[in-house]
């Protein structure tokens, strides 16, 4: 499967259930009057230490830790000087434990567990999502904790949304073929009454009737069950919503397809989307993968995108309390470790240099994929918002001052781009609010509108 | 604080270990005013308090501690019903929320359903992890992935299906009312199957006419397979409601209904769905007496589905999942490899089993066995003369002047440790929180570096300073002191007599326990003092309870948690019979609607 396809009509018509999310993309004519613009947000643990070397206002360059994105940078503006002022506030365990929930979604826990709204990406998915066949896509790499609080990403209080750490299982559930053979689809599947024979205009829908049967279920089931157990059950409710929705766009090629997207300049049909080459799979738990397992995440992500599967992900490295170590840098003293003890695991800060800049690297590799693939007059690059964000402002104290946070990408121009800004304290949820506003979300509050000061002005164009 | 005055011993009761948090003892010198100020919240509550610590109800504090004779902390007006108690205690159960299938017992459901061996969940996206253990109902949400997850599973499963007429055990392809009658067979018993209890008449016509309206448009085989694919979609096959039958004599709640019970069991000791055995006994009414369910659960542990299914408490509860992110580094530890550390969980799940299945079964064994199951590279490892070459295991005898049990294997010692050095932090957190029930509040902000190992001074004078600052004392000496008995293995778990350039002083001291404070010197003497401990006896019961539940005890649940507790006691600590003492108590078969 090393060939690149391409993503018309043509292989929708031809092979509806044959693809797998991707073949959902060209629901309708592909040129559209606006190009759309997609949001990422990046989670990279354990925030800056005391005496980093921050970018810095009217610099040539991002400075020695940041400067792999130096070639970016007129599409970067750095956030310096935040505050995740909802951090301390409400339930909740200790500072990793708060910042991670908290981070995204600026308000108080619903408990110790588990946070107390909906995270940023998974707000504008509700609001540009719904024609994509993914509302979002969520990745990750090297998983550690598997606690709810440790989760940055979810879908309303108490609703966890999980990550995909294994780019095999993503292939499967972006680019997926083939129904019954064990693969992954979350949609496109339909059966041929015998099973073998080509999915090709299917007279049974198995999908659909069990979702019409599981959905009759609920029903029946919901009122006999206490308020906290319903809510669980809503979870699932929500999910069959989710197939419901795909399958009835796959079944009206006519409403609420995704528009737009990535597309040839010459035919107007969609971009050619080059299917990533994965290779064969690897241990997605060893460290050794990491750097792996983030590009090829990345791969995936970008092709996602490009093929317009979805316009809204979040891509989660590690967790906070970081236990990587770093070992292919030659580094081998954990991530964790390295926030904490400035000064004697890593006295000159060397090891955190070389940590970052790898993080750098990796988004330089990311903004260089997308800047790669050509949209309307320019490239994807300037269709995507991408957030940096990071739990904490000064590492070793946890502490949830002095934050610095990045958003790449300029919104179509929505952002005024290229610059280093002192923020002066301004609450992490006032850059939410204003990323927010820039997918077209009014609103001068995001989370908790008790830490909120409004849209930032002076990173909007 | 929790586990203040011991009870006096001849009243048979000892003190909750709900919410028993350790802060008391650790946040007065600690600089983290949210933390205090909740704790006592905590603490109080788990007391019977008013948070600000002032009685709900005249009596003394003592009286008010769950768990305690006399105990007036109990929510709503529960009647006597704790037989632990002689009846003189006031006792609830506590409220049981809505469980879903987790992804282990949802493999094993499709092959008990289907025969199905691809076990699919193992690929879903993870069940999430609240405390120990990642069955906790709190985090059973379906997020859309698993949704997708579970439809893409369910299309597979049903495709699968080849032997149509060994599934349904008659032949649905017969013309006329033959077939018809092979359908509705199935119906009626993979539906019971499917949903642990019989289907309703209702359902079981939403099924058929399912299947009618498939076949009609395909065929016979499309039609079994549409059932087959709703089935597994359905709530009340995801997930396991539970509703209560009879009345029962506690506030607020019911007997649980016969085919609950049976899920319960079933779901308790194979991760799985019940049998026919045990849906036959559940229509028959036999599961109604204390007797019949624990000749059930009887029999059910002595099955081969019990043991991978109860491994699994053991791993959670032992901290075994994060052995698999523990890095290493080359400079200190060239020999550490994916094989050595993939070693080690074999290490630990076979000995684990050994214990639990071919052994006595008891705490003391797996706390101090001199014994352990090691293949060359780990026999290396512990300086132990291997039994086997290469990579097979064997039982091997080891020093029991070095190692006793399951604390001083390299699976436990790896894994709480630093890529470079040992960690008596880590490891001190893992005796205190897993082996002494003892919670320790989160480390505050602002943690003071310690100074980096360097040649010529111990960890053991490094950690000093967690003792000299008074920011750090509060919390550390109910730390430190059980981290310093495990010095002599180091970040892999080899014994070693020196370390930075220093003869290891392996002394230690356990401090704020029920009845082992004192010295001791060395994991072995650790070891042994745990498994002497009524504290560490009580221990293991409540975090088996936490796992059964899938949810933290509360005051509500001190009479069951008591019984099972005494009930381990009476069995000399046999792990075996714990698990039949999670079916013996009021909590198993009585069922209370979480608000």
């Amino acid at each position: 499967m090393d060939e690149r396809w391409l993503l018309s009509r043509r292989a929708l018509l031809g092979g509806v259930g044959a693809l797998g999310l991707s073949s959902m993309l060209p629901r309708s004519r592909a040129r559209a009057a606006s190009v759309p613009t997609r949001f990422v947000v990046f989670h990279v643990p354990e925030g800056m230490w005391s005496g980093a070397a921050r970018p810095t206002a009217g610099g040539s360059s991002l400075g020695p830790i940041f400067s792999p994105m130096d070639p970016f940078k007129d599409q970067i503006i750095v956030l310096n000087n935040l505050e995740m002022v909802s951090r301390d506030k409400g339930p909740g365990g200790d500072e990793h434990h708060r910042a991670v929930p908290h981070m995204l979604t600026g308000t108080e826990m619903q408990n110790e567990n588990n946070a107390g709204g909906a995270s940023l990406d998974q707000v504008i998915a509700k609001a540009i999502g719904q024609g994509s066949a993914l509302t979002s896509l969520n990745l990750a790499v090297r998983i550690v904790y598997t606690d709810t609080n440790s989760k940055p990403i979810w879908s309303g209080a108490g609703r966890v949304v999980p990550a995909q750490q294994d780019p095999w299982q993503v292939y499967k559930r972006v680019f997926g073929s083939g129904a019954g053979t064990g693969s992954n689809m979350p949609m496109g599947s339909t059966s041929a009454p015998t099973g073998s024979a080509a999915p090709t205009a299917p007279a049974v829908d198995l999908r659909r009737s069990a979702l019409d049967y599981a959905m009759t279920e609920i029903s029946g089931l919901r009122g006999r069950l206490g308020t906290h157990d319903r809510d669980r059950l809503d979870s699932y409710q929500d999910s069959l919503r989710d197939i419901e929705r795909r399958l009835n766009m796959l079944s009206n090629p006519t409403t609420g397809g995704p528009t737009g997207g990535a597309m040839d300049p010459a035919t107007g049909d969609p971009a050619v989307c080059t299917e990533p080459t994965l290779g064969s799979s690897v241990n997605v738990g060893s460290e050794s993968n990491y750097p792996k397992i983030s590009q090829l995440q990345m791969d995936m992500l970008v092709a996602a995108l490009q093929c317009n599967v979805t316009r809204v992900a979040s891509f989660q490295y590690g967790n906070s309390n970081d236990q990587c170590s770093y070992s292919w840098l030659g580094v081998n003293a954990i991530g964790h470790d390295l926030a904490h003890n400035n000064g004697n695991v890593d006295p000159s800060g060397s090891k955190k240099t070389k940590v970052y800049n790898w993080y750098a690297e990796q988004f330089a590799y990311f903004l260089n994929k997308l800047k790669s693939v050509p949209e309307g007059n320019g490239t994807m690059l300037d269709n995507t918002v991408i957030l940096w964000a990071s739990e904490f402002g000064e590492s070793n104290g946890h502490s949830p001052k002095n934050l610095m946070w990045m958003l790449m990408g300029n919104a179509a121009g929505y952002f005024k781009s290229g610059q280093v800004v002192n923020l002066a304290g301004r609450s992490t949820n006032d850059v939410l609010t204003t990323v927010q506003n820039s997918f077209g979300i009014a609103g001068t509050t995001f989370g908790n509108p008790a830490y909120c000061d409004g849209p930032i002005a002076n990173i909007i164009a | 604080m929790c586990y203040g005055p011991r009870r006096p011993p001849e009243t048979g009761r000892r003190l909750a270990t709900a919410a028993c948090l350790l802060l008391s003892a650790c946040t007065g010198t600690i600089d983290s005013p949210r933390s205090w100020s909740e704790a006592e919240v905590e603490l109080n509550k788990a007391a019977g308090l008013n948070p600000d610590g002032t009685p709900l109800q005249p009596g003394s504090v003592l009286n008010n501690v769950p768990g305690l004779p006399g105990s007036s902390s109990t929510s709503g007006p529960g009647t006597p019903g704790g037989k632990a108690n002689g009846g003189t205690a006031t006792c609830n159960v506590g409220t049981a929320p809505m469980r879903r299938l987790t992804h282990v017992e949802y493999n094993n459901a499709v092959h008990e359903l289907l025969g199905d061996t691809t076990a699919p969940a193992t690929m879903f996206a993870h069940d999430n992890q609240v405390g120990l253990f990642d069955n906790t109902a709190e985090a059973q949400t379906v997020p859309s992935l698993l949704g997708d997850q579970y439809m893409n599973a369910a299309v597979d499963l049903a495709e699968n299906v080849k032997d149509f007429r060994g599934l349904m055990g008659c032949d649905a392809q017969a013309t006329g009312a033959t077939g018809a009658s092979c359908v509705q067979n199935f119906i009626t018993s993979f539906g019971k199957r499917a949903y642990r209890r019989p289907l309703t008449t209702e359902e079981h016509g939403r099924l058929f006419e399912l299947y009618n309206k498939t076949r009609t448009a395909s065929d016979v085989a499309t039609g079994v397979r549409s059932m087959i694919v709703a089935v597994l979609m359905s709530p009340n096959f995801l997930f396991k409601p539970e509703f209560g039958a009879a009345p029962s004599t506690f506030a607020n709640a019911k007997k649980v209904s016969q085919y609950e019970q049976a899920t319960r069991l079933a779901s308790l000791v194979w991760a799985s769905v019940p049998d026919d055995q045990l849906l036959q006994a559940a229509e028959s009414d036999q599961l109604s007496t204390p007797a019949q369910v624990e000749a059930q659960a009887r029999r059910m542990l002595a099955d081969p589905k019990a043991k991978p299914a109860l491994a699994a408490f053991f791993e959670q509860w032992l901290g075994l999942s994060l052995l698999e992110a523990a890095t290493k580094d080359p400079a200190f530890f060239p020999d550490w490899s994916d094989d050595l550390r993939a070693a080690m969980f074999e290490e630990r799940r076979r000995f684990v089993s050994h214990v639990l299945w071919e052994d006595d079964g008891r705490l003391e064994t797996l706390l101090t066995a001199n014994y352990s199951f090691l293949n060359a590279p780990l026999a290396k490892l512990y300086g132990a003369t291997a039994a086997v070459s290469g990579d097979m295991f064997a039982q091997t005898q080891l020093d029991s002047g070095q190692r006793a049990g399951v604390m001083t294997q390299a699976a436990m010692l790896a894994t709480f440790a630093r890529p470079d050095e040992s960690s008596p932090v880590k490891r001190g957190k893992w005796v205190r929180e897993r082996m002494l029930c003892q919670d320790l509040p989160a480390p505050p902000a602002l943690v003071p570096q310690l100074p980096a190992p360097v040649e010529g001074i111990s960890n053991r004078e490094r950690f000093a300073l967690h003792t000299a600052d008074p920011a750090c004392a509060g919390c550390h000496r109910l730390i430190d002191g059980l981290g310093f008995g495990l010095e002599h293995y180091d970040s892999v778990g080899a014994f070693r007599t020196m370390g930075q350039g220093v003869a290891i002083d392996a002394s230690g001291t356990i401090n704020d326990t029920v009845d082992i404070d004192g010295m001791y010197t060395g994991g072995p003497e650790l070891a042994n003092t745990l498994a002497s401990s009524e504290q560490v006896r009580d221990c293991v019961p409540t975090q088996a309870l936490r796992y059964a539940w899938g949810r933290r005890e509360t005051g509500d649940d001190s009479c069951t948690v008591s019984a099972v507790q005494d009930a381990f006691a009476k069995s000399d600590g046999n792990l075996r019979e714990l698990i039949v003492a999670l079916t013996q108590n009021d909590a198993f078969t009585n069922y209370r609607q979480a608000n």
